[in-house]
């Protein structure tokens, strides 16, 4: 595959282009010159103020493959993640059977090869997910699981989330949690408030989030091992966060895009489709969750792609399941959540480097030789969703049939090509 | 009267009433109040409307009292019950439903034990909408009566005082009846154990109280609530026998205060749990009006919902 990139923005911070506009020649999957002008190429790329970046990453992408493969197999995530330019993706284990040995890794890692899609498998922390039994992490580790959870499920044994934290230190690994603490939330469907009030609906209090978050932070300090506390979502998590990182502990966080853009009052007349965890929250939480995302306190964004098929979403809301299929729109949510800094450089480390930087994978610079792992957009365009073009295969997004800001171009990863333009 | 319509066409849930809707409803009940109490109770104005009650949550006597209206207006009535746990999935509420609708029916009254459910019904469904209860949301028709009710004792709503009492945190009765008060200018405390009042309910412009005995001195009304046994996944409190000691009205209590209270109970009354017998069968309680008035509160719902078609 050759292609050349004509007059493309490069928003790649760890790169010396970073900021320059310039032509980027890519010959058989890696990029071969970056320079003022190149031409005499027989396929050229070139849209009138494109950007092109290290390929997005997104972490905690829920995918039903294998088990669930009526809401969401690796193909059509890997198309749904190409449609939001995302080149990769860190799944989830929460499949029927869970990644919770070599044989799960095995299988996601086979079946995503031919995939333009890098597909990482998270591997379970515990024996299907279920926060009893630890699963065999050094095994999964060395068949290629990037990190390790119990994905939807918080863990809610101490003792569990500790010993796995001082395990994976045999391999330097990474355990991640998202915090929800269960007796203060089982039968919470939106977050506690004057809404959930309103409407009879039994909240989700903040404190079921905190309490979680600080105990997992004890543990990690005890432990000396590493943590990320995936998709935070309430103001007084974050100020613990914050705390234990000027501390030096080993962690990192994340935000699911959805507790950026939006707040409980979406809610308030029941639209199903806004029935997420965690929870849409307060205004307030949302202000604190997108000052921490630009003063580092959040290291990266989530899609937290939760796709549901329409006979777990068309139902009353006290029935309905959590979650947005959110890969193809998380990158307008996350501009027009934003859209005050018009920075591009926060946008790329939350959508690609830092991530990486946190599970430890090389990031595809944007430097002569460098592995061409892109994604090409453009912050200026508009995008509008139509449930005929959505990729995954479950449509519960609240944002078909809308416009968003930003336009993806295309990806380029793994010799191949997917451009929209 | 017919000229008179409300700002909707489905009965969701008092919150989204207006003042105005709410005393229109009233002075529709005054006109059926006196039919019903007329010699030949029956009158033709639902004529071929065909309404349907949808019951997925058991019930006596809101069933009944609706049943009873739809007949007083000369309305075709089919009714259907069905346990909550065999109707868990929605696809089954929307298809049950629409398989009645398919029958040209008009209106459907349902209860139903998901809050929101009939909300999710009118966006899917073409009928008039009437709510008979949604889990812990919201059972309008109550509260309407409940209002109507006090109505009949006082002159005004404004700056009357009105408890509700016992378990907040699972009644729908107590979220429409505050709805409703303080639309019309009412002051309302929530008085209960700390566990069964929720959080934030203060964000609905009330005030709580865990003392009853205060709360009562404070009130002209008080709406004790039925403890929803049934609706407890958890423990809220110890023991009935310490509810009934520190929660419950009886006459003792009631005589220590320096006014009269009004008493009111949604029914069905645990008698001796939270409210004894000497107060629930005593003249201060107005128990049984509310019942009459329920049929005269449904009737001017139902006729006021339909109104439009003819």
């Amino acid at each position: 595959m050759q292609l050349l990139l004509k007059q493309v923005r490069i928003v790649d911070p760890t790169s010396t282009h970073h900021n320059q506009v310039k032509d980027v020649f890519i010959n058989r999957g890696k990029i071969e010159a970056i320079r003022n002008q190149i031409s005499g190429k027989s396929h050229v790329f070139q849209v009138a103020g494109a950007c092109i970046s290290p390929g997005w990453i997104d972490v905690g992408t829920f995918v039903g493959d294998p088990g669930f493969e009526e809401i969401e197999t690796l193909t059509s995530a890997s198309k749904a993640a190409s449609n939001g330019g995302y080149t990769a993706l860190a799944v989830l284990p929460n499949t029927n059977p869970s990644i919770q040995s070599k044989a799960e890794v095995e299988y996601v890692v086979h079946r995503a090869a031919p995939l333009i899609t890098n597909i990482y498998p998270l591997g379970a922390l515990t024996l299907g997910c279920k926060g009893k039994e630890m699963a065999e992490l050094v095994d999964m580790h060395h068949a290629g699981a990037i990190a390790f959870t119990d994905g939807k499920h918080s863990v809610q044994d101490a003792g569990v989330l500790l010993r796995s934290l001082e395990y994976v230190k045999i391999f330097d690994g990474l355990v991640i949690n998202q915090p929800a603490t269960r007796g203060l939330s089982a039968d919470g469907i939106i977050h506690e408030g004057a809404v959930s009030v309103s409407l009879g609906l039994r909240g989700l209090p903040d404190l079921s989030e905190v309490l979680m978050i600080k105990r997992d932070i004890d543990l990690l300090r005890y432990s000396d091992s590493a943590l990320h506390i995936m998709n935070v979502s309430s103001e007084g998590g974050l100020s613990l966060i914050a705390d234990a990182k000027k501390e030096g502990l080993q962690l990192t966080c994340s935000v699911a895009v959805q507790n950026l853009l939006e707040t409980v009052d979406r809610t308030a007349g029941f639209d199903a489709n806004f029935k997420v965890i965690p929870p849409l929250r307060s205004e307030n939480d949302r202000k604190a969750l997108l000052s921490a995302l630009r003063d580092g306190t959040i290291d990266f964004v989530n899609s937290n792609h939760r796709p549901v098929n329409i006979e777990g979403k068309k139902l009353e809301f006290a029935y309905a399941d959590f979650g947005i299929s959110a890969l193809e729109t998380a990158f307008g949510m996350l501009l027009k959540a934003s859209r005050k800094t018009k920075k591009l450089d926060g946008l790329v480390n939350a959508l690609s480097i830092n991530a990486r930087k946190a599970l430890g994978i090389p990031i595809p610079s944007i430097i002569r030789g460098g592995n061409a792992e892109l994604t090409l957009f453009h912050p200026e365009l508009n995008t509008r969703f139509e449930t005929s073009t959505f990729a995954s295969k479950s449509k519960n997004n609240p944002y078909l049939q809308q416009e968003l800001p930003g336009h993806v171009l295309g990806v380029i990863n793994k010799y191949q090509s997917l451009l929209f333009n | 009267m017919a000229e008179l319509q409300l700002s909707t066409e489905h009965l969701l849930g008092i919150k989204y009433l207006t003042q105005e809707d709410i005393h229109l409803i009233f002075e529709t009940a005054d006109n059926f109040k006196e039919v019903i109490n007329r010699p030949i109770k029956k009158v033709p104005s639902l004529r071929d409307v065909t309404i349907a009650n949808l019951f997925f949550e058991n019930s006596t006597r809101t069933r009944i009292s609706f049943e009873l209206a739809e007949k007083r207006l000369s309305a075709d009535v089919i009714n259907f019950s069905s346990s909550a746990s065999s109707v868990k999935k929605g696809e089954t509420l929307l298809d049950t439903v629409n398989n009645i609708l398919s029958m040209k029916v008009d209106m459907v009254v349902m209860r139903h034990p998901a809050p929101g459910a009939p909300a999710f019904l009118a966006e899917h469904i073409d009928a008039n909408i009437i709510n008979a209860g949604d889990g812990t949301h919201e059972h309008p028709t109550q509260a309407l009566l409940d209002a109507f009710s006090i109505r009949a004792h006082f002159d005004t709503f404004k700056g009357l005082k009105v408890a509700i009492v016992g378990d907040i945190l699972h009644s729908r009765v107590a979220l429409s009846n505050i709805y409703c008060l303080k639309k019309l200018g009412a002051e309302v405390t929530v008085c209960g154990p700390p566990t069964l009042l929720p959080k934030h309910i203060e964000s609905l412009g009330v005030q709580t109280s865990y003392n009853i005995n205060e709360t009562l001195e404070w009130a002209d009304v008080a709406n004790i609530l039925r403890i929803q046994l049934e609706r407890q996944d958890i423990k809220y409190f110890p023991s009935l026998r310490e509810y009934a000691q520190y929660f419950g009205v009886n006459r003792r209590l009631l005589d220590s205060l320096s006014s009269d209270v009004v008493i009111m109970h949604p029914g069905p009354i645990n008698r001796g749990v939270e409210l004894d017998s000497d107060v629930a069968d005593s003249d201060q309680s107005i128990i049984l009006n509310q019942v009459e008035n329920g049929v005269a509160v449904r009737m001017a719902v139902l006729y006021l919902l339909a109104a439009p078609r003819s």
